[in-house]
């Protein structure tokens, strides 16, 4: 056995990180040019250079007061959304890719999205019988009952799998697509003896959209994003071993059972809250993980950030499209990220077939 | 040693804590598994497992690396020495910037075995109590890298490293081991120095062959296998 020059390699490995930090470096800008349009386009179009000059607090008096009241409560909250939203969906594609060893795994997996579905389909439809007294609370009733639903759903997977002995992978997910096929048969249900307005509501909630969320909706949002964010990257070298395998994992001194269970436990709260206030919006978790590994590979402490920000990206351009491609309408944004995210995936599904991801 | 189903990788579980025995206890320097810090135990202790399924794209420098895991918090520049020593270790000092994906599956193995002896690597070289589990390391090997391995596991057992490996290869166990334990359906048939647990006796008893143990010009004993062993 030779000590062999550790130079040699040291050198690649800084190649590849002034990489990384290049694809970041680029992100970053995209974000930036993506939040800054979004802010600045809709049905009354401002002037980029106002809207920088007022971002930037050199020129006050570059909008108009009306502009300057429609970004302060209307575009900038709604912006930062899409950037909370998009985070935490592609942290916990991240997460739940690592947990299921599977690079096709998507949030949905452990029935947090199934479970909102259900209950916020169910709040469509039993909003006629609710009180009155509730009110202005009546607002809320739908995002509590999906991030209820979803948190109720992924508990019950996680019983259903504890209950089969310990948190075995393949029972979360076969658990999770069990309780995915009851949902869609109760909310098949309900969608039978809904009325027309209902209908439209359900179908529009799980297309998703992140219209009407304002600042109050971006600081809820912004507690589980974070927090999973932070989660997240202080475990990010177990997840590296987590995806050679749960054994592997363990003789490197991971509590993998531990783990897992805060893994889900951290992605029904993320996704259950993003849901709650945007209804679903498809295939970003998936996608994004995706796309960040083909351009700065597996690890995690790099993985974790770069399918963030490709994920705000995605989200914040797409909402701009929803907002201008049939203004004054808006399409749903669950369509615009799956018009972008469907042919992607099955551009990924065919590369790794053929052997060359 | 023992035939397929004697219970060899089960007692291997058993040696990693991944299966909890029904009686007796697994002790590392005299410390039960359980009393063992997770963290602390893997600076300890690696285990190579049978078979390796991995799922997502990754080089074989960051594979190998992902075995620096239990000392994240120590001196920087360790976890590149160690991955660099590791590849050159097992013969694959240029491949650390190669998809994993993309190698044979002799070369994967081999991969396996760096990302393990990574984890037990220490900047002074020493053994220093180190544990080793292999289950079946030369799988998939030619015999040119199962004999590279083979040795490579003897320097490490001679540099103090305690070294436990599941083999098939009756013939390499006769070279490269101390000792051994023969078994056969979950029971030991034999154990101790290696010489005697190999006897032809003991493995017709376990594998029901007859068998003759060949002793070449190099004076290295070989086991060959003259027929299966007939009943009564």
């Amino acid at each position: 056995m030779t000590f062999i020059d550790i130079d040699a390699p040291a050198h690649s490995g800084a190649a590849r990180d002034r990489r990384r930090w290049r694809v970041t470096a680029i992100l970053l800008v995209l974000a930036f040019v993506a939040a800054l349009a979004a802010v600045a386009t809709g049905p009354l179009a401002m002037s980029l250079r106002g809207v920088i000059a007022w971002a930037a607090g050199l020129d006050g008096s570059a909008l108009s007061e009306i502009e300057q009241h429609l970004i302060g409560h209307v575009r900038l909250p709604r912006v930062i959304v899409a950037i909370l939203a998009g985070a935490g969906l592609a942290i916990s594609g991240c997460l739940m890719q690592s947990l299921f060893r599977n690079p096709l795994a998507d949030p949905g997996l452990i029935g947090v999205s199934s479970g909102s579905a259900l209950a916020a389909a169910l709040a469509i439809v039993l909003m006629p019988a609710l009180p009155v007294w509730l009110g202005g609370f009546a607002a809320f009733v739908l995002p509590v009952a999906a991030f209820v639903g979803g948190l109720v759903a992924t508990l019950l997977i996680l019983r259903i799998a504890h209950f089969s002995g310990g948190t075995a992978t393949v029972v979360l997910l076969l658990a999770g697509i069990g309780i995915s096929v009851i949902a869609e048969v109760a909310i098949g249900f309900l969608i039978f003896i809904s009325n027309e307005q209902q209908l439209r509501d359900i179908t529009f909630w799980r297309m998703g959209s992140l219209a009407g969320n304002g600042w109050l909706q971006s600081g809820i949002i912004a507690v589980p994003v974070i927090a999973i964010f932070a989660f997240a990257w202080s475990i990010a070298p177990a997840l590296n071993a987590l995806s050679l395998g749960e054994d592997v994992a363990r003789h490197l001194g991971v509590p993998v059972q531990r783990l897992q269970r805060l893994i889900v436990i951290a992605v029904a709260a993320a996704v259950g809250t993003v849901v709650a206030f945007c209804g679903l919006i498809g295939f970003l978790g998936l996608v994004a993980p995706h796309l960040a590994r083909l351009v700065i590979g597996h690890d995690h402490r790099w993985l974790l950030p770069v399918s963030a920000l490709i994920s705000v990206v995605i989200i914040t351009f797409g909402d701009l499209v929803t907002r201008i491609a049939v203004a004054p309408a808006e399409l749903p944004i669950g369509l615009v990220t799956g018009a972008l995210g469907g042919p992607i995936f099955l551009y990924l599904l065919v590369r790794q077939m053929r052997g060359a991801a | 040693m023992g035939p397929n189903g004697s219970g060899k990788s089960t007692l291997l579980n058993v040696l990693s804590g991944d299966l909890w025995p029904h009686s007796g206890s697994v002790e590392i320097a005299g410390r039960p598994l359980a009393a063992w810090d997770a963290s602390d135990l893997a600076m300890r202790r690696a285990v190579l497992p049978q078979n390796s399924h991995v799922a997502f794209p990754i080089t074989v420098g960051d594979l190998v690396a992902i075995g620096r895991l239990p000392y994240r918090h120590g001196r920087p520049g360790s976890e590149r020495a160690a991955v660099a020593w590791a590849l050159e270790a097992v013969g694959l000092g240029s491949f650390s910037h190669r998809s994993y994906h993309r190698l044979s599956g002799g070369e994967r193995q081999r991969v396996q075995f760096a990302r393990v002896l990574a984890q037990i690597w220490s900047p002074d070289g020493a053994g220093n109590d180190r544990v080793l589990l292999l289950d079946e390391p030369t799988n998939n090997l030619d015999p040119a890298q199962r004999l590279g391995i083979m040795r490579l596991v003897r320097q490490l057992a001679d540099q103090g490293i305690a070294v436990v490996v599941v083999l098939h290869d009756l013939s390499e166990a006769l070279r490269f081991a101390d000792s051994g334990l023969l078994l056969h359906c979950g029971k030991v048939v034999a154990q101790g120095v290696i010489t005697d647990v190999l006897s032809p006796a003991h493995i017709a008893s376990a594998f029901e062959v007859e068998v003759g143990i060949l002793t070449d010009q190099q004076g290295l004993r070989h086991v060959a296998v003259v027929d299966q062993r007939r009943a009564g």
